[in-house]
């Protein structure tokens, strides 16, 4: 049970960008519209499954003295990965997300769990740990994104949800939107999780 | 010493496998990036300022040496024919320039009867988003109906096409861009005209 226990962990106890609040600088940037959010929600995803089983099968061949290289080389090399497939496969998003693919490198949920967590657990308990918080980080990044998109555009995913009356409020959709509604949602979790 | 060696193995080997391995997925997605591009970007603009051609003037694409790079290699600059009924009406040709937030890559369509610009679009840019966009349209359409062989510019720079308020360093990208696409086609259009043949 300890695999599904490091899986549900990323949805809610360890949500990233809220409760680690890591990755925020693509989270901000990222959740102006759903789609960006799901796909960049995605992408880290993978890096995150593949960088957590693959560092997490060699932690004993790592010398401790360089493992923060080595596992910026296996992030590193997993986020080229991921950037040439969507140029090559998924032009649309590719465009879209453009300079956050390749600043997945340097986001701090990959390289903090490999330090944290799959460093020092075996090869399944990892795998549970970065899907779970990858898709955790998907579904904090697309709630976000489906407020201010509702606000600035009135849509969520592309469909039409306001009606066409409605003016949009385009502060949402601006970078000072997006710290105001990330603080507002950080504060709604964690009022949420003091009254238990 | 041990220890050192190990670090200096593991970190070699782990460097030269990325290495093969981005290599590897680099030939693999090379072409399916081309393709995506030419298509996903260039087809509908061309379609957009180019009206009624009937062949496809992705696969038809003129690949001409455009002179040397500074480490002595070719540049290959792509032409795009416009056909219709197999005769050659219109080119595209691309070019790039710098603007305000990087490089602003734009295709100009040349009539290659009356050697006059049909249209310009942009392909991809990464200027301040919403500032010009209003003005876009009416500064592209100044383009239209130009000679290549006459000398264009903006009236900043002693022309007489207006620019886009507030974009200066925009309308000068492109204008940059445009002439060096025009200058092409100007040094280029024999050789262009009997390979699209």
């Amino acid at each position: 049970m300890r695999f599904f226990q490091e899986l549900t962990k990323g949805f809610w106890k360890e949500i990233p960008p809220f409760r680690l609040v890591l990755g925020l600088c693509p989270a901000l940037a990222v959740s102006d519209l759903c789609s960006k959010a799901i796909g960049m929600g995605l992408a880290v995803t993978f890096v995150l499954v593949c960088s957590n089983v693959l560092i997490s099968a060699m932690r004993n061949v790592i010398p401790p003295k360089v493992r923060i290289a080595m596992f910026i080389i296996i992030v590193a090399t997993f986020v080229v990965i991921v950037e040439m497939v969507t140029h090559a496969f998924v032009y649309p998003l590719y465009q879209q997300l453009g300079i956050f693919i390749p600043l997945i490198v340097v986001n701090c949920i990959p390289l903090g769990r490999a330090e944290a967590f799959a460093n020092k657990n075996g090869v399944m308990l990892s795998f549970a740990d970065g899907l779970g918080l990858g898709l955790g980080y998907t579904i904090a990044l697309f709630v976000l994104a489906a407020i201010r998109e509702v606000l600035a555009v009135g849509t969520i995913y592309g469909y039409q949800v306001m009606a066409s009356s409605f003016k949009p409020f385009l502060f949402a959709k601006e970078a000072p939107g997006a710290f105001v509604f990330l603080g507002i949602l950080l504060g709604l979790m964690n009022l949420a999780s003091s009254k238990k | 010493m041990r220890e050192m060696i190990k670090m200096v193995v593991a970190l070699t080997l782990l460097s030269v496998i990325s290495g093969f391995g981005l290599s590897a997925m680099y030939a693999v997605t090379k072409e399916p990036i081309k393709m995506a591009e030419l298509n996903q970007v260039y087809a509908p603009k061309l379609k957009q300022i180019v009206p009624g051609f009937d062949n496809d003037p992705i696969v038809d694409t003129i690949e001409l040496k455009a002179g040397k790079d500074d480490k002595g290699r070719d540049i290959i600059r792509p032409v795009f024919p416009c056909k219709k009924g197999g005769e050659v009406f219109a080119v595209g040709v691309d070019a790039s320039a710098g603007g305000f937030g990087g490089n602003i890559k734009v295709l100009v369509a040349i009539d290659v009867k009356t050697d006059a610009i049909m249209d310009v679009a942009i392909l991809t840019h990464t200027e301040t988003k919403g500032v010009g966009t209003k003005q876009e349209p009416v500064y592209l359409a100044a383009f239209k109906q130009l000679k290549v062989a006459d000398p264009f510019d903006l009236k900043v720079n002693g022309g007489k096409i207006d620019g886009m308020s507030g974009a200066t360093f925009s309308s000068k990208g492109i204008m940059a861009a445009a002439k060096d696409a025009t200058g092409f086609y100007v040094k280029n259009k024999d050789s262009i005209l009997n390979s699209a043949k």
